[in-house]
């Protein structure tokens, strides 16, 4: 079975009513048929926390609407652990100091970024699922483009043919 | 001397192959870290719904395109 690594931006597309959240919905769909593994980092919940608070700086979110958002978030996330079997690694002091290697071998524009994809490598997740282009491209161009296939979630359609179809 | 063990004990877990794959948390400890998560944030008596969340990321411009651009936005 394969190992399916999603990014921040993949999660919370399923709040979302576009295109990005029915292919994300998919995945998801997919893992509950047992035709896939999903696993995040705890890496997700910075990164929600870190957005939400930007937010409130700017003023754009009251006190108590940030405190839903991230209430939002928990409660996605801990239904998936429970529904799909969603795998959370940790960040761990390793993660830290050996992802340093990742910015410069993906060219990553962020830290953060470097520990999505080393999380996803060093967990042996055949495919990494973005919304963001720039990265998919990145890693797709980097060393570990043979055992890490990056997958824009706008592209999604024929990987989760092959899932559905094939396994 | 310290040193040296220190460079055996991690030459050690290389040739076991210890260092190489993750160890995702169980869902037990996966779980106990949202819980955590509540209480550090201050969230344990929040209440909110789906589409509660979504009136609100979509006011704050929170998701669309602004989603990709956390990351990058957060630096």
């Amino acid at each position: 079975m394969k190992d399916i690594y999603l990014d921040t931006n993949v999660l919370l597309r399923l709040f979302e009513d576009k295109a990005g959240k029915e292919n994300a919905e998919k995945i998801v769909l997919l893992a509950k048929q047992d035709k896939v593994r999903l696993a995040i980092s705890e890496w997700v919940i910075n990164e929600c926390v870190g957005g939400v608070q930007r937010k409130r700086n700017e003023n754009k979110l009251t006190k108590q609407e940030a405190a839903e958002i991230l209430t939002g978030i928990a409660d996605l996330v801990e239904g998936k652990i429970e529904e799909v079997n969603l795998t959370l690694y940790p960040v761990t002091e390793r993660v830290i100091r050996d992802s340093v290697t990742t910015i410069q071998e993906v060219r990553c524009n962020t830290a953060g970024d470097a520990i999505h994809v080393y999380v996803a490598d060093r967990a042996n997740c055949n495919y990494f699922v973005t919304a963001d282009k720039g990265l998919a491209s990145r890693i797709k161009n980097s060393g570990l483009r043979h055992k890490l296939v990056a997958v824009d979630i706008d592209e999604l359609s024929d990987m989760l043919n092959f899932f559905s179809y094939f396994e | 001397m310290n040193g040296q063990v220190f460079m055996l004990k991690n030459k050690d877990a290389k040739n076991h192959g210890d260092d190489d794959k993750l160890r995702p948390l169980t869902k037990n400890e996966a779980l106990a870290r949202f819980q955590k998560f509540r209480k550090d944030l201050g969230l344990q008596d929040v209440h909110t719904s789906k589409e509660r969340i979504k009136t609100i990321l979509e006011k704050s411009g929170l998701l669309s395109e602004e989603v990709t651009k956390i990351r990058l936005e957060e630096t």
